[in-house]
């Protein structure tokens, strides 16, 4: 059973479609990326499961038990962090955690999630939130979305204004709360952290959702390319086309070669030296989460004209 | 709502501070009556709680517009919301604090006057004069009354713009205002029946009820009516707003 199952779910904004019939769930445990271009709908998404906002028409449920807006009874187990972490200025760090925790059945141990998502050091103490930076800020956010010991966090871009080390502790801490059952939805622009993290990956695009799959699924249908630069592409291309290979040349002057059955960057030398074209440079480029979602939306767009 | 009004109460003393409204409407009357209040003002001083009336009235705007638009503005509505209390839950804690917070100011101020009077009889010998402890204390329990249409209309503009300084204005401009223009609709009623009715008018004409005969006489033959008619009618625009204020918050968007 889905810890969190969205059915058909549309909302428009007046004559703009914002989501379009979208449906998908998160496992319990499970880390999932939700991914797509900057209105895409992944807010509005997230906004519609935490019963933030009201959606024309379908249906959401949490931990088996409908979520409406406004009626959000089912909303006790979910933390979430959307767009930007809810401060209070004048608050302390442990004013935050206290003051989330109240309404908890059973809460984490405040002060042992504060050492977790590092906001015990000398940086917070009684230091108020409006003084900390865009980066403290954003691990309190974190801290504040687990405090009620939740079974779902939302996360929407929670990475933003943290430094190389804070994001690397982030990631370990969601990977850690993952193994003991606590399921994430994570909207992120910084898809090298949601490769790294996810377990599977919802791929929304103009309110759509156009691909849902688990991520090694999804990382294995972008097959290894070769990239080679010769003296005759034309040449190049014709030849790799009249053995079967799945071939085109990009923007840079670069043809690509999918490497599949067998063809790898030494058949591609044998087949420029076979025709007698000088290869200037040739690299094979590796499965790539950013290089395989560009050419997945590209593909549903060309759908969609 | 226990919990709600645990929170709620917790921003109001970490995040808003409405203590330091207290201390102000504690200490300013005991400046003003023992330093610039004659013997012979002495009783008008105590009424008008040392000045400190307009303080209360300043932080009762202050209080209600933030407790809104607050959350709004730092983001906080979201996770307040996207919980498992229902938006009437919500609703109604934020309305019992609003009105505590303003009660306890209210207090505040009465302790601030008499301790006013107290050290003021230290200095001089006497006051002058003797407080009459029940028109004082209806007079202070009609304010909290007539506070509650100042609330829900902050409030009710509160959640209409979600600007803390729309709100804020509109409670200040109400509450210096609210007898110029319903001295204006009273004159224009000469044209229009009607505008007699209209909540502003019968707001200035409660707050100036106090019981005795005389005034109920005048409002009886201003309203045409008895004045229980007007006290529910007074009821009844309350209800709207706050009804009104409510149906904008429970439908909006965050």
């Amino acid at each position: 059973m889905s810890l969190l199952e969205l059915r058909h779910v549309s909302k428009h904004f007046g004559s703009y479609k914002a989501l379009d019939n979208v449906s998908f769930s998160v496992e319990p445990g499970r880390i999932v990326g939700l991914i797509g271009p900057n209105g895409a709908g992944k807010s509005t998404a997230m906004r519609a499961m935490t019963g933030l906002m009201r959606f024309d028409s379908g249906e959401v449920s949490f931990d088996d038990q409908p979520v409406k807006f406004s009626k959000t009874k089912a909303l006790a187990k979910m933390g979430n962090l959307i767009e930007y972490p809810a401060i209070y200025p004048n608050f302390t760090a442990e004013d935050h955690m206290k003051y989330y925790a109240m309404d908890a059945k059973e809460s984490e141990d405040i002060h042992e999630l504060m050492k977790l998502t590092g906001i015990d050091g000398p940086n917070f103490g009684k230091r108020k939130a409006k003084h900390f930076s865009l980066g403290m800020k954003q691990r309190l956010g974190i801290a504040i979305a687990l405090v009620r010991k939740p079974k779902l966090v939302v996360l929407d871009e929670p990475m933003n204004g943290l430094d190389p080390q804070s994001v690397r502790e982030i990631r370990a801490l969601i990977q850690k709360l993952s193994d003991q059952g606590i399921a994430f939805l994570i909207s992120s622009h910084l898809l090298d952290e949601l490769q790294r993290l996810a377990d599977d990956v919802v791929i929304i695009n103009k309110g759509k959702v156009i691909r849902k799959t688990s991520m090694a699924d999804f990382l294995s249908e972008d097959k290894a390319q070769v990239k080679v630069k010769t003296s005759d592409n034309q040449a190049m291309v014709a030849a790799a086309e009249e053995a079967g290979w799945s071939v085109k040349e990009n923007d840079q002057d670069e043809v690509l070669i999918t490497a599949d059955d067998g063809v790898n960057a030494q058949a591609v030398l044998a087949k420029a030296t076979a025709i007698n074209v000088d290869v200037l440079d040739i690299q094979t480029a590796t499965v790539n989460l950013e290089d395989h979602l560009m050419e997945v939306l590209s593909d549903s767009d060309r759908d969609r004209a | 709502m226990h919990t709600l009004l645990k929170q709620e109460w917790m921003k109001a003393v970490k995040q808003n501070r409405f203590y330091v409204w207290a201390l102000i409407a504690f200490i300013l009357p005991i400046i003003v009556l023992t330093t610039l209040v004659p013997t012979d003002q002495q009783l008008v001083g105590y009424y008008s709680l040392g000045g400190a009336g307009i303080v209360v009235a300043i932080a009762a705007s202050v209080i209600s517009a933030l407790t809104f638009t607050q959350e709004f503005n730092y983001g906080t509505i979201r996770p307040l919301l996207s919980r498992q209390y229902s938006r009437l839950e919500i609703f109604v804690s934020k309305i019992i604090m609003i009105v505590f917070e303003y009660i306890l100011v209210l207090t505040s101020a009465v302790l601030g006057t008499l301790a006013g009077r107290l050290i003021f009889q230290m200095i001089n010998g006497s006051t002058g004069t003797s407080i009459d402890w029940q028109p004082f204390l209806f007079n202070q329990v009609m304010d909290v009354i007539m506070t509650l249409f100042f609330f829900a209309i902050v409030l009710l503009v509160s959640n209409l713009v979600k600007s803390t300084a729309a709100a804020v204005s509109i409670g200040i401009v109400l509450s210096v205002a609210t007898s110029i223009i319903a001295a204006i609709t009273t004159f224009l009623v000469q044209f229009w029946e009607p505008l007699r009715w209209n909540p502003l008018t019968v707001e200035a004409f409660l707050s100036q009820f106090n019981g005795r005969q005389v005034q109920n006489e005048y409002m009886m033959n201003f309203f045409g009516t008895d004045v229980w008619v007007v006290w529910a009618v007074y009821i009844f625009y309350l209800v709207v707003l706050y009804l009104f204020t409510y149906l904008i918050f429970q439908r909006r968007s965050v």
